[in-house]
């Protein structure tokens, strides 16, 4: 820590007051260490804490490796301790569940990234909060169009991730992905965007209609996962198809395509991995925001027990922290400069 | 020895979109202004600007100050580069309550607006809490407690998470210790929006601070929200009153507040040893110490340095140079680990997109100025 920060971080204890409490210690804050703190007596100020564990687990990357030292100074989190803190495990969870995914879908989900992705470790780690005896099987098929069509029809999986819920409310009621499936509760949300090149001046339009002579690429099999709002954009475009997010912006780059449409963290992985960072930019004006789920073909016996120990133990997640913490992590490893510097601080 | 020249590749693009956006604005207002340009410097007409006409000698001729932001502002479609101005340029002169000549008053058309589109606060729940948004006290006319809504920029983020479709809960804090919000704030995840920073141009990291690089690294901007005009200010019969570029700075002793950005002085070479960089606490000691002989040069926000001369009543003991400005892209920022740091930047980027359609934006901004002047007078 350098010496500006210090000052800073005392500063800021005297400032805030009213929106961060640097001495009482109570559930949903952030606490300052002082002198003399551990983690075993902070938990003990805490009413509804039980084990330092609850705190470290959403403070690794304030804390580091070695819970037993912590440094004066550091701001930690305190989980907070609400009913769903101390979740009734449901009792009618299944033995195992089978989860299907796709590779591809980085961050989200890829066997070669860290925990194979963020949205697969979240829905690994709702389930064993909810239910902690219950088998998690994450199974990876990468023709991602087959999965709602062919895969979970025929009951070889228990659930797919991540998908987009139809308006099964309104207009989509009577589509496919209404009647046969069921969805979780939102674990994650995206935005979908277009990416050019740079200087070609895709990245100023501000309404879908700037885009009436383009060409757009879309990854296969991305279109429930979003990019329907703009199926207006696309129908004077012409679209095409690849089979991955890479080879979009492969073609993008040799200017067989004007536009790529995806979501947009996995857009911005994409580029970072081929090294186009310079060569294409974003729009800033056009986006489709959506939450992703975990689906489960209705006709599953087990359907509403499965979406009930998602829920519980998304909803537990959210409420201790763990949500924000696993993302944020995952984040930071995917930006390496940002885990250098934080390596260096601490 | 590292040169830029203003405008950067990122000024030159933004000023298209705002140009596009100030162009949607003239046409919603219906302004008649542009066929019946006049000659006279005067607020709340047209004017073509003529040979030897500056922005500063425009703006002095018909508001009696040096500071011509709010000409820039109005005139976006009109000028890339507030150096160099082109002869027959028709600009449009902002009457005294910031209003376009001819057209509605920047409190008529917010009025509209949010009749329009009435507020629609979404429920926050477990999944979509509200947006934390944290800004400080100190930084006239952008931000503070004091003016109405928190300041022009605090409205600017307000106003757009009420536009473009977006109905989310938000509440807006000040922590009035800058540094903080980058330092602890925002990567514990304590606030997820800071207002506003300064991001320097990424694609030149190498040129760039420790400091900077790390902007670079950790956070995430929307869309420019505001382009602010920096000028280099002097009292008049200081030696580096005459400087033509920024190496005839050589030697001096520059004034920037603690916490400020540094990037556009590193990208020009003004760093040290060079110059002597003097680092006080805010802008008005700047002012004072410029006037006290102890530096010789702040390069700050013209629209700063005009407000704190007015306060310290100092306004007749400074100069501004003629020859050399910079332009700053100002951005409502996230921390690149924020797990929802992607959504918040593209509500706040639909929205500001509409309101740059609508003519919203100006309209806050030069409504949220005039009170700023208010305030001070």
């Amino acid at each position: 820590m350098t010496r500006p920060l210090m000052r800073a971080v005392l500063a800021l204890a005297l400032v805030v007051l009213g929106a961060v409490s640097a001495s009482a210690q109570s559930a949903c804050e952030l606490y300052r260490v002082q002198r003399g703190d551990t983690l075993n007596n902070i938990v003990e100020r805490v009413d509804g804490l039980e084990s330092y564990r609850q705190i470290y687990s959403v403070n690794r990357r304030a804390i580091g490796r070695n819970p037993n030292i912590i440094r004066l100074g550091t701001w930690i989190r305190i989980p907070c301790v609400g009913p769903a803190q101390n979740i009734e495990p449901v009792t009618t969870a299944p033995e195992a569940i089978s989860l299907l995914t796709s590779n591809g879908l980085a961050p989200y989900a890829d066997e070669a990234i860290a925990d194979s992705g963020f949205f697969t470790q979240l829905v690994e780690r709702a389930v064993m909060r909810a239910a902690p005896q219950t088998q998690v099987e994450i199974v990876f098929v990468n023709d991602r169009g087959a999965h709602m069509d062919v895969l979970l029809p025929r009951g070889a999986f228990d659930a797919g991730f991540p998908w987009a819920a139809p308006d099964c409310a309104g207009a989509d009621a009577r589509s496919t992905a209404c009647t046969a499936y069921k969805y979780s509760d939102p674990f994650y949300e995206v935005v979908d965007g277009f990416f050019s090149r740079a200087g070609a001046g895709f990245e100023n339009v501000v309404a879908p209609a700037g885009f009436a002579d383009a060409t757009i690429c879309r990854p296969e099999g991305q279109t429930a996962t979003g990019l329907d709002a703009f199926r207006a954009t696309y129908s004077t475009a012409k679209v095409v198809e690849a089979a991955t997010a890479e080879a979009c912006f492969n073609h993008l780059a040799r200017g067989q395509v004007d536009i790529v449409a995806i979501e947009t963290r996995m857009g911005t992985h994409a580029v970072h991995a081929l090294g186009l960072q310079d060569l294409v930019v974003e729009n800033n004006h056009l986006f489709e925001i959506h939450p992703l789920r975990v689906a489960v073909p209705a006709d599953n016996p087990q359907a509403d027990d499965i979406i009930e120990v998602l829920n519980r133990g998304l909803r537990a997640m959210l409420q201790s922290g763990e949500w924000d913490s696993i993302i944020s992590d995952s984040l930071l490893k995917s930006a390496p400069k940002l885990a250098n510097q934080r390596s260096r601080n601490s | 020895m590292r040169r830029c020249d203003t405008p950067t590749a990122t000024a030159s693009s933004l000023t298209g979109l705002l140009a596009s956006a100030a162009l949607a604005a003239v046409a919603t207002l219906g302004t008649t202004f542009a066929p019946t340009a006049a000659s006279a410097q005067e607020a709340c007409t047209s004017y073509s600007v003529r040979a030897g006409d500056t922005l500063a000698s425009i703006a002095e001729a018909a508001y009696g100050t040096f500071d011509y932001q709010t000409i820039f502002n109005a005139n976006r479609n009109a000028i890339s580069n507030p150096n160099a101005i082109e002869i027959g340029t028709v600009l449009a002169l902002p009457c005294a309550d910031g209003s376009l000549p001819g057209a509605a008053s920047p409190q008529e058309l917010i009025a509209q607006q949010e009749a329009e589109q009435a507020n629609r606060p979404g429920a926050a729940s477990v999944f979509e809490p509200p947006i934390k948004i944290v800004s400080a006290n100190g930084w006239a006319p952008f931000v503070g407690e004091k003016f109405k809504g928190g300041g022009m920029l605090v409205r600017l983020a307000s106003t757009a998470l009420n536009r473009g479709g977006n109905a989310r809960e938000y509440n807006v804090s000040f922590v009035d210790d800058w540094s903080s919000h980058l330092e602890t704030l925002l990567p514990l995840g304590a606030f997820d929006v800071s207002i506003a920073w300064y991001l320097p141009d990424c694609t030149k990291y190498d040129l760039l601070s420790a400091g900077m690089q790390k902007r670079c690294d950790e956070l995430e901007g929307s869309l420019p929200i505001y382009e602010s005009v920096v000028g280099f200010f002097t009292t008049p019969d200081n030696a580096y009153a005459d400087a033509r570029q920024y190496t005839d700075y050589a030697g001096a002793r520059v004034c920037r507040p603690a916490g400020w950005f540094t990037f556009d002085l590193e990208e020009q070479g003004l760093s040290e040893p060079l110059v002597t960089m003097v680092v006080p606490d805010g802008v008005n000691d700047c002012m004072e110490m410029l006037t006290a002989g102890e530096v010789d040069v702040v390069p700050l926000e013209i629209e700063s340095v005009s407000a704190a001369a007015t306060e310290l009543g100092i306004e007749g003991q400074i100069v501004q140079n003629p020859y050399l400005t910079n332009l700053l892209n100002l951005h409502f920022v996230t921390h690149k680990t924020n797990p929802r740091g992607r959504v918040y930047l593209a509500l706040l980027n639909r929205g500001l997109t509409e309101m740059r359609e609508t003519g919203e934006w100006y309209a806050i901004i030069s409504d949220a100025l005039a009170e700023a002047n208010n305030l001070t007078n």
